[in-house]
């Protein structure tokens, strides 16, 4: 590794008693492990082929995914949807079919696989149709199960502040309860800290800036941004410049405001990241595969979404440069809160977050990543199924709460949809007003599948999603949330 | 006296002599016998309960070797008024050893004897009490001229730490109907002898006649006020009045909260809105109450930090020239110039952006809106309201990256300039011109928002109705008024509505769309609901407020939030017109504001724009006082920043207060230091070469005000373009690390990553290379100016004159450089020995740095050091 990076590795350890991820590093690679249980301890992380990322997409704002996956055919399904979406109903017409291997549960409903993908989602059902994606229908935020019954009569355990964005989003990436202490992203870092023994890049990366799903428990694991094309330069830090700048930033101790002290860890981080990643994007760039044009033939346009997965994908072709076999990548966009203008905003971003998947599934597969990567899509909630208005083009949908995720990559058992759709009837059934869905399965179950093929053990999923234990075991077969090829299985097929 | 002694022996062995020798031995000569004299003298005479400092007096005598018996007794104050000492108030003791007992004891040869007086701590509020100590003459010996001591002893002494708080709230009299309201405090002194009485009121139903300090229940009179208007540290020596005849009593009377002050006026000569006088032990005074003068400079640096985009040598030394020799008056000076500020006339955002359009033919508006806050932040002359209006937009927030909000260029400076309007008015008035806002309609969804159709099954749009509640006002759980969270019997907190009261508040927004519209160039009434969102030229749909189309509001009953245990529910109206809708929105909108969680929840945002990321609760609690039920803006931003809190001067070396400035406050007070400018005058052109902008209004800005074409600076944050309605930063955002685990948030740090660190100090390498300019097609070719014309450059002529002028050598030279930036960007914290690192750094550089290199290099620390970052 080469280290061309102004601050010397001799300074640098001077200076780690306030340089937090060092001394995070350092107390968990002897720590941690003591949190597992003997039965449960993590593979050897010393084998360099033993490399897996998280990618967790945040789509923000609310995705009304019920009409990104939409019911076809002339069942009671695509009745029931044409009958509360109203005007903001998609036609048959034009959506991309998919090709479910097996019938879709439905809740209360018959079993199904009649099912597209939005109009411009050509890219993404075709992802589906080879089996490199899947889809968890009508997953959110929940405490314990609940009921339509027990939503009225205030019996069950609610996630706070339903429907409120920043609430909804910050639960989406932790838990569902108050107050906020710790992400599921960052306290997976913790656990997993034996296979990140780099001292000077963190293991959690963001391209999206800071988040809660990054925010580590016990030690403090920062979160290293990258900006959305990658690492900026620091331009013009020569001679005197720099010289007064690293004094200053150095002359920053334990006595000084708690802030400053945040703003020159920040700055160190970057600085001692820079040559790092810069090496990583090189590598990348000479690697032979074509970023813009893999991007740009899955139908990219350069969108901030486009540019923030190409940098990840870069990222994770450098890799060698860093010691870390285990990163975790948070990337969001934004947009989705459709309360007005439904159909031709959301399809907008539908064409967006199609291309861009496919385009980073294309990278990821030229890389030779494709089965080292689990991509994760979700939103802090879906929408009403309600429109608010009685123009089609004008009216849009308001807050709702189970969605649908999606999960992508070579380790996926794609083609299929887990957990339960909704059979889409409004005052019955999951519905709390308005096609607001109870969700039927929590977003903590899709996640602790997740944080388990990154290496969590069983035993210790509930110390991410401290509310698992209120739901099934999520390999139980009834969840229906075998969406990992080789993950365990527990329980008989009814 | 030893030859004295001599002569007289001689003398009389003389006399012996002479005797003729009729007596062999000689007799002891008779020695007169010399009276003793007795008297008291005063060593200490201060004794303080508190801290067991010990008063002492002295008791000496002279003639007689013996022991002897003193005499003595007590007396009262002669002063009725005041307090005298009594017997479990304090201990005699002598300082050699020993209690005193019923007489002072001299020893044989012993001639004076110290006697101590020790307080004894009873934590009772008492007022200084006299102990007055006579000798008692008897026939054993004289007393001397001074004989009696007067000594005292008091509860504490006086400094920040023994004064105790007294808060009031200024409440309507019984009776009376006003939206008076105000905020008092007493600042009793440790000694209980005095206080300062400090307090501020508004929206009086009529003119103030009088005000005095009564006695509760009766009502009695017990001090006149002599001027009328708001006081700031009156001294009230609390001197017996009304029933009262002793200090004491009006110190029971104090702690008992039996004092009120009330406010008389021309509609209620009884009194119009009174204040209790209320103990508050959990409020700490300010730390100190005389200031050095090295303190009240920093302080005036803090205060303009807090209440401008930013401190600038003519601002200060305005400030500076008005405040005493002992600097006892600046708070005084500080409110006058809010009171100033309040008066200055308002710079128009979208009255400089109508009047650059022109140069720029068929450039994209937008720009031009962009760029035109740089002028108005950093000469306007309004800065205090420019400052609130920045506040509110990152509270009552739209945003630019909303495409038909960005391409309103005259709707969105017409918004701001109606917060900047409001800034001085009530929280209330701005919710209903921001809810009737055309771009707030757009970027919340509620304009041309119609009732449930059945038929179609579409519903209101609920996001307005939402965030109206969760983010403009009382948020998502009720609050106390020092916003802490209230907890309901399950000790969870208390949510302040649910999914059906947001179904029940979208209906209320129901009905609105645009008022005018443009026809043939002119704007004329609107009477289409439904028309379309066009942006062209003229624009006047969106610079006027929406109006109600009483056919698609929904007249129904609508239950609503709660309060207090009374739920606000609006009846079905009959009428069905626009104006019962748009009373149904002033009783909605009346209800948002005067929620009692809406005043904690508005003024923690507004400390925490101005002054401080973690406001203490009693601080929330006082501006929220401040607010009151209509929030007054004026009494609400005097509050904020004539704080104690506000105010404290010790927070310089504080870890943990104040806040990170965020990055357009950061920036603008670095270009307002830097005089910033281009060659193009926003006035009258001062070269022939470069025609000026004349623009009508240009004397509502500081001299030096030029067009500021800078394009997007990439610090991080842009007005008025937030990522989403969320503003760019959460108020309750904590950075992993020591703040968060010292339960601290720090809004501003979400916008630092490593990648906009590297960003910023780009930007900031960009702007001293003298490329701050937005380089488009308009700037590149325009007829009139140049590139160069346009450019943004710092001045860096009083860096220059400062390095010339500093005798000494190139160290002594930076120095003097680095002490007034620190001293105006910094409030001369830089020069603290915990900030040494720093302010070496910058020294050893610019000591050696090239001339040409010297005052960018000044200007990139100031720009990127951590300390600069740090408002405190």
């Amino acid at each position: 590794m080469k280290h061309s990076n102004g601050i010397s590795r001799r300074k640098f350890l001077k200076r780690s008693s306030h340089y937090s991820l060092i001394t995070a590093v350092a107390a968990n690679s002897v720590g941690m492990l003591g949190l597992l249980s003997a039965s449960d301890a993590l593979a050897d992380p010393g084998d360099p082929n033993d490399y897996k990322a998280l990618v967790f997409l945040v789509l923000s704002g609310g995705n009304d995914s019920f009409n990104m996956i939409v019911p076809t055919g002339s069942g009671t399904l695509r009745s029931n949807y044409e009958l509360g979406r109203g005007i903001v109903a998609l036609p048959q017409e034009g959506l991309h079919s998919l090709n479910l291997i097996t019938l879709a549960s439905v809740h209360e409903g018959t079993d199904s696989s009649d099912f597209a993908m939005h109009p411009s989602c050509s890219a993404l059902a075709e992802l589906f149709n080879n089996q490199d994606l899947a889809v968890i229908c009508n997953t959110g935020n929940l405490v314990e199960p609940t009921s339509r019954e027990q939503y009225f009569a205030d019996t069950v355990a609610l996630p706070p502040q339903l429907f409120s964005h920043t609430d909804q989003e910050r639960q989406l990436q932790s838990e569902p309860t108050n107050p906020f202490t710790f992400g599921w992203g960052g306290r997976m870092a913790e656990i997993l800290a034996p296979y990140n023994t780099d001292a000077q890049v963190s293991p959690l990366v963001s391209v999206a800036g800071l988040n809660s799903f990054q925010v580590s428990r016990d030690s403090l694991i920062n979160t290293y941004t990258l900006g959305n094309d990658g690492v900026t330069p620091l331009y013009s830090f020569t001679g005197y410049r720099r010289d007064m700048v690293e004094s200053s930033m150095q002359s920053i101790d334990s006595s000084a405001h708690l802030m400053a002290q945040k703003y020159t860890d920040t700055f160190d981080s970057a600085r001692l990241a820079e040559a790092i990643i810069e090496n990583a994007f090189q590598e990348a760039e000479s690697s032979g595969v074509d970023y813009d044009g893999i991007f740009n033939a899955a139908g990219g346009t350069n969108s901030l979404l486009t540019r923030r997965l190409k940098t990840l994908a870069k990222m994770i072709a450098g890799r060698a440069n860093t010691s870390n076999n285990r990163p975790i990548y948070f990337v969001d966009v934004g947009g989705f809160d459709n309360h007005q203008k439904l159909l031709p905003d959301h399809g907008a971003l539908m064409a967006d977050v199609s291309a861009s998947l496919k385009g980073f599934k294309d990278c990821l597969a030229a890389q030779g990543d494709f089965d080292k990567v689990l991509t994760l899509v979700g939103s802090e909630f879906a929408r009403t199924f309600t429109p608010n208005g009685d123009d089609a083009v004008e009216s849009g949908t308001d807050h709702g709460w189970g969605g649908h995720m999606m999960v992508m990559g070579e380790m996926v058992n794609g083609g299929q949809f887990y957990g339960s759709h909704p059979n889409l009837a409004l005052d019955e059934g999951l519905d709390t007003g308005r096609g607001r869905w109870i969700p039927t399965t929590a977003n903590s179950q899709c996640a602790a599948i997740a944080a388990h093929w990154m290496g969590i053990p069983e035993a210790n999923l509930s110390s991410l999603f401290p509310t698992l234990d209120n739901f099934p075991n999520p390999f139980d077969i009834s969840e229906n949330l075998g969406f990992i090829a080789g993950a365990p299985v527990y329980g008989e097929q009814s | 006296m030893k030859a004295l002694t001599a002569v007289f022996a001689t003398t009389a062995l003389l006399v012996g002599c002479g005797g003729g020798g009729a007596s062999s031995t000689p007799t002891p000569p008779v020695v007169p016998s010399e009276p003793i004299v007795v008297s008291l003298t005063l060593v200490d005479a201060k004794a303080i309960e508190s801290s067991n400092q010990i008063a002492k007096f002295k008791i000496d005598r002279t003639g007689g070797n013996g022991a002897v018996s003193l005499e003595y007794e007590f007396s009262d104050n002669p002063d009725i008024t005041k307090g005298t000492a009594s017997a479990g108030d304090y201990q005699l003791t002598y300082s050699d050893g020993g209690d005193v007992g019923a007489s002072f004891e001299l020893g044989a040869n012993q001639n004076s004897r110290v006697i101590e007086v020790r307080p004894i701590d009873d934590e009772i509020n008492e007022v200084p009490e006299a102990l007055i100590v006579s000798l008692v003459d008897t026939s054993g010996y004289n007393l001397g001229a001074d004989q009696s001591v007067t000594l005292t002893i008091t509860d504490a002494i006086n400094d920040s730490v023994n004064s105790r708080v007294f808060l009031g709230n200024f409440t309507p009299q019984a009776g009376v109907v006003t939206n008076g309201s105000g905020v008092l405090s007493f600042m009793l002194q440790g000694d209980n002898d005095a206080g300062l009485l400090s307090y501020t009121f508004s929206n009086l139903g009529s003119v103030q006649t009088d005000q005095h300090v009564h006695l509760a229940p009766s009502g009695v009179k017990v001090k006149e006020i002599e001027s009328t208007g708001f006081l700031s540290n009156y001294s009230w020596d609390l001197a017996p009045g009304g029933i009262f005849v002793t200090e004491q009593q009006m110190l029971d009377a104090l702690f008992n909260g039996e004092f009120f002050v009330n406010i008389h006026t021309a509609n209620y000569p009884g009194g119009e809105i009174l204040a209790t006088l209320v103990y508050d032990t959990t409020v700490e005074p300010p730390e100190e109450t005389e200031l050095t003068d090295d303190q009240i400079d920093k302080d005036i640096l803090r205060f303009l930090t807090q209440a401008t985009f930013g401190p600038t040598p003519d601002i200060y030394e305005e400030l500076r020239g008005q405040i005493d020799s002992d600097g006892d008056n600046f708070i005084q000076v500080y409110s006058d110039w809010i009171e100033q500020q309040f008066e200055t006339p308002t710079t128009s955002m979208m009255s400089l952006v109508d009047a650059t359009i022109p140069l720029f033919g068929e450039e994209n508006k937008p720009n031009i809106r962009q760029d035109s806050f740089w002028p108005i932040a950093l000469y306007g002359r309004d800065q205090l309201r420019q400052r609130m209006a920045f506040a509110l937009s990152e509270i009552l927030v739209v945003s630019d990256f909303n495409s038909v909000v960005r391409n309103a260029h005259r709707g969105l400076p017409n918004y701001w300039d109606m917060l900047a309007g409001n800034a001085f008015g009530t929280y209330r008035q701005t919710l209903e011109d921001v809810t009737l806002h055309p771009i707030m309609g757009v970027y919340l969804s509620h304009l041309r928002n119609q009732k449930a159709d059945l038929e179609t099954g579409a519903y209101p749009d609920e996001n307005f109705a939402r965030e109206v509640m969760q983010l403009f006002t009382f948020g998502l759980v009720h609050r106390q008024q020092n916003g802490a969270v209230i907890l309901g019997a399950d000790n969870l907190p208390i949510p302040t509505y649910d999914n059906s009261v947001i179904k029940q508040m979208a209906k209320v927004f129901t009905g609105l769309s645009f008022s005018q519209r443009e026809v043939s160039g002119a704007s004329a009434d609107n009477n289409k609901f439904n028309r379309g969102l066009g942006v062209n030229d003229y624009q006047f749909r969106w610079i006027a407020p929406m109006k109600f189309f009483p056919d698609f509001h929904d007249f129904s009953e609508k239950t609503l939030f709660s309060d207090q245990g009374q739920t606000l529910v609006i009846s079905a109206n009959g009428s069905m017109d626009a104006g019962a809708a748009q009373a149904e929105l002033g009783t909605v909108l009346d209800g948002l504001v005067a929620h009692s969680s809406t005043a904690p929840v508005i003024a923690r945002k507004l400390i925490q724009r101005f002054v401080t990321s973690n406001p203490s609760p009693a601080y929330i609690e006082r501006v929220a006082n401040a607010f009151g039920l209509t929030g007054d803006l004026k009494a609400v931003i005097r509050a904020i920043l004539l704080d104690v809190e506000a105010r404290n001067p010790t927070v310089s070396s504080s870890t943990t207060f104040g806040k990170f400035k965020e990055p357009v406050l950061h920036l603008a007070s670095y270009l307002r230091l830097f005089e910033a400018a281009s060659r193009i005058p926003l006035g009258q052109s001062q070269s022939e070469d470069i025609p000026g902008l004349n623009y009508a209004y240009v004397d509502q800005f500081d001299s030096g005000v030029s067009l500021m074409r800078t394009g997007l600076a990439n610090v991080g944050q842009t007005a008025l373009r937030a990522p989403s309605v969320f503003n760019f930063f959460s108020p309750d955002f904590a950075p992993t690390g020591t703040i968060a685990s010292n339960s601290l948030v720090s809004p501003e740090l979400q916008l630092v990553t490593e990648s906009q660190i590297f960003n910023s100090f780009n930007s900031f390498n960009r702007i001293i290379a003298d490329r701050f300019v937005r380089k488009s097609t308009y700037t590149r070719e325009h007829p009139d100016y140049s590139i160069a014309d346009f450019t943004v450059r710092l001045n860096y002529d009083r860096l220059e004159a400062i390095w010339n002028s500093t005798a000494g050598d190139a160290a002594a030279k930076a120095t003097a450089l680095v002490d007034y930036l620190d001293f105006y960007l910094n409030a001369g914290q830089l020069a603290q020995t915990q900030n040494a690192g720093t302010r070496a750094a910058m020294i050893s550089n610019l000591a050696v740095a090239s001339e040409a290199e010297r005052y960018q290099l000044a200007a990139y620390a100031v720009g990127t050091a951590p300390e600069f970052l740090i408002q405190r």
